[in-house]
């Protein structure tokens, strides 16, 4: 039923929310389609040309979700939260590391760098050298995208376990169960300065933390394969898709949609001090992408 | 008055044929074309709803084409993996193969073929029916209109009457269907099977492994309950 009153849906977390997959953050969306000029959220890319889900769909593949920091579709924005989503098919299994923002990339510079450089490409790019994998599918949204898409779905559930407070960003939270809108879930994000410590570490395990929530919500509010298919067409009027097909994003999206969210593992990159104010990969992250390149799931982490 | 008798005989006889063509002729035309040679189908699809998403403009009714090819397709189904499999022990390999894509077919060969099809079930000794629930049909358009994915909400029912009594299977789910060289295939479905009766000789439960989701991997489930 569309009843112009009612709205669409979608969702993604900071960083670009989705989950497995890279229409992740895309299963977003719920209510009634939008207008044919309807806003795009966010932009999906399939970054490696050979990836051909239909014909592979049992085999584990690599989806990079990159929040950037752009305040308009003009600014293409800093990849400043950047986690890497590996999905096994044939297990339903899938799990995320988190990449710090100031992590130095394998060709210099930090990571977050490189978006507004050579885009969602060059950024995939560092982290396939980074890591030993190969990415396939990659997406991004910026700031009011990444509002507009919370706000659609309703919000997100996230529980916060400790105080924010940081005016900066906006975070303003005691320990407790919020369903944060678009704005909230932004400040929760970004975050960095309620943890003198962990700063910019503790926001990026954040940003997985909104992304997986936000696939709970809107697996929660999709159910079926009917489901799927609304969320599809909803998503579809929001997305500027490079390289992907609508019945590709159908089958992302359920596949995204099947796995358990509370079955994703979320892993922070091991880091150290850098030169500058950059963070090194450390020593143990070796083992970690092994973990990680071998089938796209962590087992040993 | 021989002449006579013989005259009389011929008269009621084709008395008799006229009257029996005249009651026969009618009631064979009122039939379906084909409907007098052929015994009525063991396996009776119910349409249901069909709804249909697109991703601009206004949805376009569900096309009547694609929705008689996917219940024809859901029909072919069930003959190949519920009634073949009961009436001859195996499925209909050769049918199957023209109602799943490539990858889904090849999902057969995992745990899920026990959730697809109903092999191992005692030998039918009688005549098996299957019936469905009005099928809920859900599709998905592009900017042009084309259907590109539909899905079918399935729930059949096999009853196959066995030396131990009935076994009855109750498959639901759902049921994934894309265009492929002009027909319509299952390329995904997310199903659970239950079975019972008596002496089934299957294993009574097994399931598909968790999660295993993909176009043509959807989780597959089955329970089959044993009564003894």
């Amino acid at each position: 039923m569309r009843n112009p009153i009612v709205r669409l849906l979608v969702v993604v977390p900071v960083v670009g929310l989705l989950l497995a997959g890279c229409l992740t953050a895309a299963w977003f969306a719920i209510g009634r389609p939008a207008p044919a000029n309807a806003a795009i959220w966010f932009k999906v890319q399939k970054v490696d040309a050979a990836a051909r889900f239909a014909d592979n769909p049992t085999q584990p593949f690599f989806v990079l979700v990159l929040g950037n920091d752009g305040r308009t579709d003009a600014d293409p924005g800093l990849g400043d939260a950047e986690h890497i989503i590996g999905v096994n098919p044939a297990t339903g299994d899938a799990s995320m590391i988190d990449v710090p923002r100031d992590t130095e990339a394998p060709n210099g510079g930090k990571i977050n760098s490189y978006h507004p450089n050579g885009g969602l490409p060059a950024n995939v790019a560092q982290l396939n050298k980074m890591m030993g994998i190969n990415i396939s599918y990659a997406m991004t949204t910026n700031f009011p995208h990444f509002i507009d898409m919370v706000n659609a779905i309703g919000g997100v559930d996230i529980d916060v376990t400790e105080p924010m407070v940081d005016s900066d960003s906006g975070a303003d939270f005691q320990p407790g169960h919020y369903k944060m809108d678009g704005d909230s879930l932004l400040a929760y994000t970004r975050d960095r300065k309620s943890y003198p410590a962990a700063g910019d570490r503790q926001r990026t395990v954040n940003q997985g933390t909104a992304i997986i929530a936000a696939l709970t919500t809107l697996r929660a509010q999709n159910p079926g394969v009917a489901g799927t298919i609304r969320l599809t067409s909803i998503l579809a009027q929001h997305v500027k898709t490079d390289g992907l097909s609508l019945t590709e994003m159908f089958d992302l999206g359920r596949l995204a949609l099947s796995i358990d969210p509370a079955k994703v593992k979320n892993v922070l990159l091991p880091t150290g001090a850098g030169s500058g104010t950059n963070l090194s990969v450390a020593p143990e992250a070796k083992d970690l992408f092994a973990d990680f390149a071998d089938d796209a799931i962590l087992q040993r982490h | 008055m021989p002449g006579f008798r013989r005259t009389t005989g011929r008269i009621a006889a084709v008395t008799v044929a006229g009257v029996l063509a005249a009651i026969s002729l009618p009631i064979l035309d009122a039939l379906p074309a084909g409907a007098a040679k052929a015994p009525k189908s063991p396996v009776t699809v119910t349409p249901g709803d069909a709804n249909i998403f697109t991703v601009a403009g206004t949805p376009p009714a569900f096309p009547d084409d694609v929705k008689a090819a996917v219940l024809a397709a859901i029909a072919a189904y069930l003959k190949a993996a519920s009634l073949t499999a009961a009436q001859k022990g195996a499925s209909d390999a050769t049918g199957l193969a023209t109602l799943l894509t490539g990858p889904a077919a090849a999902r057969l060969t995992s745990t899920d073929r026990a959730t697809l099809l109903d092999e191992g079930l005692p030998r039918a000794t009688g005549k098996v029916k299957i019936t469905t629930a009005p099928v809920t049909l859900t599709g998905l358009a592009d900017p042009d209109g084309h259907v590109v994915i539909v899905n079918a909400a399935i729930d059949a029912t096999t009853v196959l009457p066995t030396r131990s009594g009935n076994v009855t299977v109750k498959r639901t789910g759902d049921l994934v269907f894309a265009p492929d060289n002009g027909t319509w295939k299952i390329q995904g479905y997310t199903l659970t099977s239950e079975r019972t009766g008596k002496k089934l000789g299957v294993t009574p439960t097994t399931t598909a492994p968790a999660g295993s989701t993909a176009t043509s991997a959807t989780p597959a489930t089955t329970t089959r309950t044993v009564t003894k």
